[in-house]
């Protein structure tokens, strides 16, 4: 052993060094920088709090997260008696971590209430891979914190299928003895990749994208699905236990949140697929969306869509409302016209829903 | 079981392992030949059949060739040898290609066969045209038929270049087998390092490409001039990186088992007429088609015209050979014409004439660009849409950019300028023990691991 270390060379070990220093020195300038996830009991997983955010492989952008860990500004006194709080429950498009603060959705939502005499504060509570039953197991800890007026739920078809379902994920469906619940368990393997990026200090760029690319391939080869996962049956059942899916989770948020919740659906529209811009109608993108507006309906929760919003923007600009320089176009999260496009329809609808109610100052 | 795939690299240990643990020559060659079998068989084993088949066919042929003294029996052995190799290939590769095409010409009259449910076998049209080189080379009597039937075979599945290339010949290939076969540590430093290189461009550098340049390619007409311009860079850039890539991964895996295999690329996007780029890329074919097919069939000695005729002959052939697709036909006529048109600007001379010239080099590149639109576009209506948007200007549409673009544009050219003036016809090498040496070889397998899992894209030349 210690003839091969006194055979190791002074230069090679420094060229070894070097190398890596200057990779990581490429690495922080054009990859993200993100703080690990933490968790605790009344908000389940969140970034770490005032911590800086800054990403380059979207746009670019550099957040510092709030005292509980969340995209948005300092918040002093979050139960406020003289001004009533929203709350945005979502995924990565509502933590909307690749456009800057003041160009987020919500962010626009909330100065356009407060620009047209609606007194509210805006609360992005949106992480990243966050679906459903995150928002059906985070309802009391955000309801006690925050004490919303109202609570507006972003989503997609898929957070109530794939991403509700998905083994890896902290919080699951699972069935058992033909009832549903939610399965939790604290880290997923993806989490403990950061965490362990993190101790390596200055070198976490190449650290992390090493162990999170190593961990990430080896889920892939080894995933397996949820046993009751709908692509595992038959087309025909298939429908119906996606459908009583959806209907489960939409009545456990209806009991968590009460008749406080509006949902705001995202459809995967205007996308580029197989040669033309996908505006039309596309079957299985109104079938999923009919599935999700039918169980809303049931449950008595107004759901808001911004598909045709989009969807005109592109036609009359021919830009792309999600997508940055550096992703495909259709693909992506929303960018700053998206987010304002979002924000304005979401002050459209919530004036006039609501205007009668309670809102005006 | 690709190069850069962890299976490979295991695969790879193995036998690393095992070729020291064997001492005499037969059993290392064994391993070779077995080891190579088992990596075609990775793919489909069923195939395996298909390339033995092949062997014995090239490994008999070639030997009553050479027994025949009988010219026109020799003739008509050799010609049973091209019909025997270029069967297999036409009915695995171009069979359904001609009954499609046969349907859409004459359907009108009532003409319509039914295709065949085939998939090509991975690898047939380099090693088909290896047997074809070897039964050529003996009835010209320039090879003497391989007595071993375990090196002729190995000669033909030689795991590195089995999958695409380079295309090997006989001649420079079957002696090496004839030598004492040895892992040494100077033949491993220097083929990992050649490895790297072409892990490098085809990790970092051309799937990076090709994340820019397949939306564009699959929908021109959604996105502006200038979007589409720069697909046609980033696609001239990928389509480099990638088969340079791998050809130079196939050298360094040969290097380190101890065979040198012939440089396949030699800073093709430097040349500065049609006539060098051709001297310059995709080396083994361009001389394949020059001594197999050009000269043959009369080269430039039979005047103008017929030398014209030849060129656009063998670019067909050879366009034809990446696929059985008529883009790859314009293509290899594109070249022809390219071909042509400098043999007609040039006269007689040959070589380079401009060795400085910008307007040379700029008229090259500029040349192959477009010549990459016919061969990367999925269909003529693409091609059309493709050029329509490059030569209109449109802005309505979306104006989408990629900023590794900008910084691997100038890298390419850069490393063009610096590689033709130092790296000609050779490998960049460093001393591993030096300072600079490691740092480089460090800096590129850190890149290699860094972007390894983003966005992995297969090896183009594995289609053809």
């Amino acid at each position: 052993m210690l003839n091969i270390l006194r055979k190791i060379k002074f230069e090679s070990v420094a060229a070894i060094i070097c190398a890596f220093f200057i990779w990581n020195f490429f690495l922080r300038l054009a990859i993200e920088k993100k703080p690990p996830q933490v968790y605790d009991d009344k908000m389940g997983f969140h970034l770490e709090a005032e911590e800086e955010y800054i990403n380059s492989s979207e746009g670019f952008s550099k957040i510092k997260t709030d005292r509980f860990g969340f995209n948005n500004d300092r918040i002093e006194n979050p139960i406020n008696t003289s001004i009533d709080n929203i709350i945005f429950l979502g995924d990565s498009y509502t933590e909307a971590l690749a456009v800057n603060r003041q160009n987020n959705y919500v962010k626009i939502t909330e100065k356009l209430l407060n620009d047209n005499g609606y007194a509210f504060r805006s609360i992005n509570l949106g992480i990243s891979g966050n679906s459903i039953p995150d928002h059906i197991r985070n309802a009391p800890g955000f309801i006690k914190t925050f004490n919303p007026k109202y609570v507006i739920v972003q989503l997609h078809f898929n957070d109530f299928v794939d991403e509700a379902l998905n083994p890896e994920h902290g919080n699951k469906i699972i069935k058992k003895e033909n009832k549903y619940s939610i399965e939790h368990s604290i880290r997923s393997k993806k989490r403990t990749a950061n965490h362990i990026a993190d101790i390596t200090g200055w070198f976490q760029p190449v650290s992390f994208r090493i162990i999170n690319n190593a961990i990430s391939s080896y889920q892939e080869k080894t995933f397996k699905k949820n046993e009751i996962h709908p692509s595992n049956d038959s087309e025909e059942r298939n429908r119906e236990e996606i459908q009583n899916i959806i209907d489960w989770q939409v009545r456990e948020l209806k009991k968590a949140y009460g008749n406080k919740i509006v949902f705001l659906y995202f459809s995967p529209l205007p996308n580029i697929m197989e040669g033309t811009v996908n505006i039309t109608e596309n079957s299985s993108n109104t079938e999923k969306k009919e599935m999700v507006f039918n169980s809303a309906k049931k449950w008595n929760i107004d759901t808001f869509d911004i598909e045709d919003v989009l969807v005109e923007y592109y036609q009359k600009t021919h830009r792309m409302p999600r997508g940055f320089q550096d992703t495909r176009p259709g693909l992506g999260h929303l960018n700053a016209a998206g987010n304002y496009l979002v924000a304005d329809s979401l002050y459209n609808y919530l004036s006039e829903k609501l205007n009668n109610i309670d809102l005006k100052k | 079981m690709i190069f850069t795939s962890l299976e490979f690299i295991a695969f790879f240990l193995i036998l690393m392992l095992l070729f020291p643990a064997i001492n005499n020559q037969t059993g290392r060659k064994i391993l070779l030949l077995a080891s190579s079998y088992f990596f075609y068989a990775f793919w489909d084993w069923r195939f395996l059949f298909l390339i033995l088949l092949s062997t014995a066919a090239g490994y008999y042929f070639g030997k009553e060739i050479y027994r025949s003294e009988n010219a026109t029996s020799r003739k008509a052995i050799l010609i049973s040898s091209i019909i025997a190799n270029l069967g297999f290939l036409g009915l695995f590769k171009y069979f359904n290609f001609f009954i499609e095409s046969a349907n859409t010409m004459f359907g009108k009259f009532g003409f319509n066969l039914s295709a065949l449910n085939i998939i090509l076998p991975i690898g047939i049209s380099f090693y088909t045209f290896e047997i074809l080189s070897y039964t050529i080379d003996i009835y010209r009597k320039n090879l003497k038929p391989e007595k071993s039937t375990i090196d002729f075979a190995i000669f033909i599945a030689f795991f590195p270049k089995l999958i695409a290339g380079p295309i090997v010949r006989a001649t420079e290939f079957l002696p090496q087998l004839k030598n004492k076969i040895e892992i040494t540590k100077a033949n491993f430093s220097i083929g990992i390092q050649i490895f790297l290189i072409g892990a490098f461009k085809k990790v970092v550098i051309a799937d990076r490409m090709a994340f820019f340049s397949d939306p564009v390619f699959s929908n021109p007409s959604l996105y502006t001039t200038y979007t589409v311009w720069l697909a046609l860079a980033a696609y001239t850039i990928q389509i480099f990186c990638d088969f340079s890539g791998y050809s130079d991964m196939a050298v360094g895996i040969a290097k380190i088992l101890g065979f040198d295999l012939p440089m396949n690329f030699n800073i093709p996007y430097a040349s500065q007429n049609p006539s060098e780029f051709w001297r310059r890329w995709h080396i083994t074919l361009s001389r394949w088609l020059r001594d197999y097919l050009y000269i043959p069939l009369g080269g430039n000695r039979k005047g103008k015209t017929q030398t014209y005729i030849n060129l656009f002959l063998t670019m067909f052939m050879g366009g034809l050979w990446h696929g059985a697709s008529w883009n790859f036909v314009f293509w290899g006529l594109w070249h022809g014409g390219g071909l042509s048109v400098h043999k007609i600007l040039s006269g007689k001379k040959t070589g380079n004439q401009h060795p400085f010239s910008f307007i040379s080099w700029f008229g090259t590149i500029f040349f192959v660009m477009i010549g990459w639109i016919f061969f990367r576009s999925q269909d003529a209506k693409n091609t059309v849409m493709f050029l329509k948007r490059m030569f209109f200007v449109e802005n309505f549409a979306i104006n989408w950019t990629y900023s590794a673009l900008y910084v691997l544009i100038p890298i390419t050219i850069i490393a063009h300028i610096v590689g033709y003036k130092y790296l000609q016809e050779k490998y960049p090498r460093v001393n591993l023990a030096s300072f600079s040496g490691a740092f480089i070889f460090t800096f590129i397998l850190l890149g290699i691991i860094l972007f390894y899992f983003n966005n992995p894209q297969p090896f183009i030349y594995f289609q053809f």
